[in-house]
């Protein structure tokens, strides 16, 4: 009679490769609902990583969509239009290796190994209905073996998992300063007037906005407060996500303070940003400085560099900053 | 027993290493494999001007060598090269050169103001690219991308990323010389705004 731990080395490993059948199950090609469905969900978007052209809303698999039923509206058959997109784009393409040549074997491999599964699983009952069952109990008895081999199964299949998780990772959803490849090209070694020529062109695209930020933050660290006001007001107009919104708020509250002075509005405005953000360590440093600037109260001001002397990892420089204008309102001095 | 044993571990263990190699692999931008157009015929679809001035038909420059560009006005590396597209076409139109610039996902107005912002050349060629069949075609990955096609209308080049005076200079010329240059990656591309 096999003891517990044999039992459950078994059982796992029946469940992995149950979960493997499972997995290829669903994984796998859903039945076609027609021609082009069933060629694009073979092809891969060129500009994504893992997804096909059927799933993607990028703009060249719709495109690569269009002309895989132009295709078909012509007559042509299904290797025909698959062999024009590769004839551009290489076997990348396909999201399925081709069932022949140097990756047949990727289709062979699973179903050996399944076969080499079920094989150990029917060999290890076969030897337990046996009338002279092994030795169990002794440093080379079967149970060993088998939590060893249900333990490499289990991490087999946990490497296997996490490999398919890394293919089928999304890309980032904002491209507007992320590209394909990434050699040479640094954006901050664009000019102001070369983003403001990009803004112009693009304004109906919500997608903009991380490059409308970048430019408006370069204006506001270069105390052009008249060029960044514009750029953080459009980006509040467009839409923003949190944390784009919070970026213009805070900035938008200092330079009514900074640049107008008018310490209340400053405030709600930065107040505003660390709603949407809360606990910013720049929005609750710019406070601290209208608070103790413009209110001319130390006692706060000196409470909010507190909370963003609490931030992890804040840059040296900044904490250095912020820790002096920390002990000159701790000692009730004017900013 | 003991052989199955063996031969089942050792495919638990093969498949461990390929799946650690395919997980390296996967992170690789697909983009800069070599085209598979290189040593094939240049794609020579007709598309229309975009000065709305009518259609052009790529196979008509056979004969002279092309330098096919995809650009977009939203793309910041393709406003680094354009100025010197411009005047490689000005330069080497002399000399059996003619350079097509192409629309990539971009609007036909878009388009034709970054060319009146940036630099334009009455020797080359502007095209647009209903649908993307011609950036399908060409295999375009991400923008700017560049291929060189020589006389006999084989793409004999491929510049990823943006290009500069001396990378159009020094490789028209090699295509001149009846060299093929290959791919060269030159810097990031952009796939949309």
């Amino acid at each position: 009679m096999p003891n517990f731990s044999t039992r459950l080395a078994s059982w796992l490993g029946l469940a992995v490769l149950a979960a493997g059948l499972i997995a290829a199950v669903l994984m796998g090609p859903t039945p076609a609902e027609d021609r082009a469905w069933a060629i694009g969900s073979r092809i891969r978007c060129p500009v994504c990583q893992g997804d096909s052209i059927v799933d993607s809303p990028s703009e060249s698999a719709r495109n690569m969509m269009e002309l895989v039923r132009a295709r078909i509206d012509e007559g042509r058959s299904d290797d025909e239009i698959i062999s024009e997109l590769l004839s551009s784009y290489t076997g990348a393409l396909l999201l399925d290796p081709p069932a022949a040549g140097a990756t047949l074997w990727l289709w062979l491999a699973p179903f050996a190994a399944l076969l080499a599964g079920l094989v150990m699983i029917w060999r290890r009952f076969e030897g337990r209905a046996s009338p002279a069952p092994p030795m169990i109990g002794t440093p080379s008895s079967m149970p060993g073996r088998w939590i060893l081999g249900g333990g490499v199964l289990i991490l087999a299949g946990a490497i296997a998992i996490a490999t398919v998780g890394q293919f089928r990772q999304a890309r980032p959803d904002d491209q507007s300063l992320a590209g394909v490849a990434g050699e040479g090209f640094d954006p901050e070694a664009v000019s102001n007037e070369t983003l403001e020529a990009v803004i112009a062109a693009n304004l109906e695209n919500p997608s903009i906005n991380g490059m409308r930020l970048a430019l408006a933050n370069r204006y506001f660290e270069e105390g052009d407060y008249q060029k960044a006001f514009g750029h953080y007001q459009a980006v509040l107009d467009s839409e923003p996500a949190a944390a784009e919104a919070a970026a213009a708020y805070t900035r938008l509250g200092w330079m009514v303070y900074d640049g107008n002075g008018e310490t209340n509005l400053g405030l709600e405005l930065i107040d505003r940003g660390l709603a949407l953000v809360p606990g910013d360590a720049f929005a609750l440093y710019l406070k601290g400085r209208v608070t103790w600037c413009g209110k001319a109260d130390p006692e706060a001001a000196a409470e909010l560099f507190d909370r963003v002397l609490t931030t992890p990892d804040l840059d040296p420089d900044v904490r250095t900053q912020v820790t002096a204008d920390l002990e000159r309102a701790e000692s009730g001095q004017s900013c | 027993m003991r052989t199955v044993r063996w031969a089942a571990l050792g495919l638990v263990a093969v498949s461990v290493g390929l799946a650690v190699i395919f997980s390296t692999r996967f992170g690789r931008d697909p983009g800069l494999v070599p085209s598979p157009l290189l040593g094939q015929p240049a794609p020579t679809p007709t598309l229309p001007r975009l000065d709305g001035s009518g259609d052009f038909d790529l196979s008509s420059l056979r004969g002279r060598v092309v330098v096919v560009n995809f650009f977009a006005s939203w793309c910041l590396p393709c406003r680094e090269e354009q100025d010197d597209l411009s005047a490689a076409a000005e330069a080497f139109a002399d000399r059996g050169v003619t350079v097509v610039e192409i629309v990539y996902q971009d609007t036909t107005e878009a388009a034709a103001a970054f060319l009146e912002e940036t630099e334009f050349s009455d020797q080359a060629i502007y095209l647009t690219d209903p649908a993307g069949r011609a950036a399908i075609a060409y295999g375009v990955f991400g923008i700017p991308e560049t291929f060189f096609v020589d006389q006999e209308g084989v793409v004999v080049g491929k510049a990823v990323g943006a290009t500069d005076a001396l990378v159009l200079g020094s490789t028209i010329d090699a295509v001149l010389r009846g060299e093929e240059p290959g791919q060269q990656v030159l810097g990031e591309t952009f796939d949309g705004p």
